[in-house]
């Protein structure tokens, strides 16, 4: 497993289908989440994010998700391993943060984490 | 890439990820996950654990004799310190932060139990009003629970004491996560705080007292360095 197998992995531990934000196909069903993907070398920490998206006029289904993944990661973090090390999944600084769509049934979270790579490939 | 730019393979297994945790207890054969009970505090900026050796030159004075010959290097001692900022202001944990001191006022008052619950602690009450004592049973028995008392509200004050007694020495441990889901753990021997209390206070902030606890060596155990290491990998499933 490459280390971006291992973090679609762990996105779509959740229940709703999880697409990379660059490759969200046009038929994409909601509830879903999408995330961004970075990479860096190992001692160094990379700031990425991911959306959980629903179609609703209430919180409450993206604010539980966005729970869900707050509790999953834990004060400490999440170690995702791979291949060739692990990953070192953090949250971020604010860690969720709701975002308004110019359609008003969608509701969208935006989440933070912080991600160091254990890997020197 | 150079050839000698490389790390282990087994550098990431290995590493010590955030701060860990200060406990009573803990045991490194079988570890799991520590009771609330057992944690002392919590703290903030982490936890620094040190052990350094004190050497002396035993040629450092001998004419033609070259410094740091390994022949002439005697091992002098060991200190053993652990220092950290605490977030908790609980009794228990400003006298652990006093090193010399004693809890008192608690009050207490005769059991309504009629049989001995699981997990509490009755006490037997001794000397003459108002210095009274209690004394925790080490095992209680049904038969005698009319005369057991238990703590209505705990201990608040802390007294510095001016001698210091053995029973203020005791085992401390900290114990933190490897990245592989594995453990380490620092055991601390007799340990004592020395560096007194000091607590210092901010605005919209929590207030820290900082904590430095040196670990001691035993009259009875006079070749144990007070401080033990554990590292171990996550136990096969």
């Amino acid at each position: 497993m490459t280390k971006e197998e291992a973090y679609h992995g762990f996105m779509s531990g959740f229940d709703w289908v999880a697409y990379d934000a660059n490759t969200v196909p046009e038929d994409a069903e909601l509830p879903r989440i999408t995330y961004s993907f970075a990479f860096s070398e190992f001692e160094s920490s990379v700031a990425m994010s991911a959306s959980v998206w629903d179609r609703s006029t209430s919180w409450a289904t993206v604010t539980e998700k966005a729970d869900d993944i707050f509790d999953e990661i834990g004060l400490g973090g999440k170690i995702v391993p791979f291949d060739d090390g692990a990953l070192w999944i953090k949250r971020g600084t604010p860690f969720a943060q709701r975002m308004s769509d110019e359609q008003d049934n969608i509701r969208r979270i935006y989440l933070n984490f912080e991600v160091e790579f254990f890997t020197n490939k | 890439m150079g050839k000698f730019t490389v790390i282990p393979q087994d550098t990431f297994n290995a590493l010590q990820l955030d701060a860990g945790v200060l406990l009573t207890t803990f045991n490194p054969a079988s570890p799991s996950a520590p009771a609330d009970s057992d944690i002392i505090c919590a703290t903030t900026g982490g936890i620094n654990v040190s052990c350094v050796p004190t050497y002396s030159d035993m040629g450092e004075d001998v004419d033609n004799c070259p410094n740091n010959m390994k022949e002439l290097k005697k091992l002098e001692s060991w200190e053993c310190k652990l220092t950290t900022k605490s977030l908790g202001t609980s009794p228990e944990l400003i006298k652990m932060a006093l090193g010399a001191a004693d809890t008192s006022g608690a009050t207490y008052a005769l059991t309504s139990d009629q049989s001995i619950k699981t997990g509490k602690t009755y006490y037997t009450r001794s000397g003459t009003s108002p210095n009274y004592v209690y004394t925790p049973v080490a095992e209680p028995v049904v038969g005698s629970i009319g005369t057991y008392y238990e703590q209505t509200s705990p201990d608040y004050i802390v007294t510095p004491r001016r001698d210091l007694s053995q029973s203020d020495f005791e085992t401390i441990w900290w114990v933190g996560d490897r990245a592989d889901g594995g453990m380490v753990a620092v055991k601390m021997l007799n340990a004592l705080s020395t560096g007194g209390f000091s607590l210092q206070t901010t605005k919209n902030g929590k207030g820290q007292i900082t904590i430095e606890i040196t670990g001691h060596v035993s009259i009875n155990a006079q070749s144990v360095v007070p401080m033990e290491f554990y590292s171990a990998e996550p136990a096969s499933s």
